[in-house]
């Protein structure tokens, strides 16, 4: 990448501040196109979609299951609040159980995979 | 005078003609018998002297290397046990110092051979253990597998509490 990703999210924030989304957006894309790093553009937008979930107040999660029927548990749905971001994946090497990751820091795993691990250590 | 002689029957011319020739018979023998003889004799003498001073003085000599000789042989003897008694101590000394460094590298060989096998042993403990570990993990998820539904519940709800935490 030609600037760093924290260059990028802070210019999109400034531009965002002053202008429409929708031009925001408009220009923003015409810059990576321009720098090259369009390619990087999904990675770019999803630091983006991080920062303004953070500024909102809601945090980034990543919930992973062993299998789709796990999904469709409605105290896990409930969990986060609406401000939250929430991606599910299906993780079959997590056997049972869920792993849930939040902001890319703190990491709750509830998996049998993990918890098997530490009890054959 | 003449007539006492004559009465005795001695006929002084006689006797003095006889002593002249005694006379001369002691020069003569004295002269050339008894002198060389005396001579001789002394000679003879003091080669006798001689030879017993020379056997005596051979005897001293004798005796005084026979002295020398037994001084030596105990001095050789005295060296010779010296010499046999550090050997003895030496190779005393050698053999228990061989004897130690042979102790030593037996101990170390047989240490080093205890050490090898509690590690083997260890490893194959820890390859049978981890073999046996993985069975068992395998078993759980096979067995979870079959009916996953309720573990995942369990372990959801588990999750969901400790994010309300």
């Amino acid at each position: 990448m030609r600037y760093s990703l924290n260059n990028y999210v802070g210019a999109f924030s400034q531009v965002a501040k002053t202008t429409s989304r929708e031009k925001a957006v408009e220009g923003f894309l015409k810059l990576l196109k321009k720098t090259g790093d369009i390619k990087h553009s999904k990675k770019i937008i999803e630091a983006i979609h991080k920062k303004i979930v953070n500024e909102r107040g809601g945090k980034w999660v990543n919930v992973e299951v062993a299998r789709e029927s796990a999904l469709k548990k409605e105290k896990l749905k409930h969990s986060f609040s609406e401000k939250d971001h929430v991606d599910f994946k299906i993780n079959p090497e997590l056997v049972a159980g869920v792993r849930i990751t939040i902001d890319g820091e703190s990491e709750l795993n509830n998996s049998l995979h993990s918890k098997l691990n530490k009890l054959f250590k | 005078m003449s007539e006492l002689f004559s009465q005795l029957g001695i006929d002084w011319k006689l006797l003095l003609a006889q002593g002249v020739n005694f006379v001369i018979l002691l020069f003569v023998l004295t002269k050339f018998v008894y002198k060389p003889l005396m001579k001789m004799v002394e000679e003879r003498k003091k080669k006798i002297e001689l030879g017993i001073k020379g056997g005596e003085k051979a005897e001293h000599i004798i005796k005084e290397a026979e002295e020398e000789k037994v001084g030596i042989i105990r001095e050789a003897d005295t060296q010779a046990i010296g010499i046999i008694s550090e050997a003895e101590h030496t190779a005393q000394k050698k053999a228990q110092e061989i004897g130690l460094q042979a102790d030593k590298k037996a101990r170390g060989i047989l240490r080093e051979a205890m050490l090898m096998a509690e590690r083997k042993e260890k490893e194959e403990m820890e390859k049978v253990s981890a073999e046996a570990k993985k069975l068992v993990k395998e078993a759980i998820i096979k067995t979870v597998q079959l009916k996953p539904e309720q573990v995942d519940e369990k372990l959801i709800e588990e999750a969901v509490t400790g994010l309300k935490a």
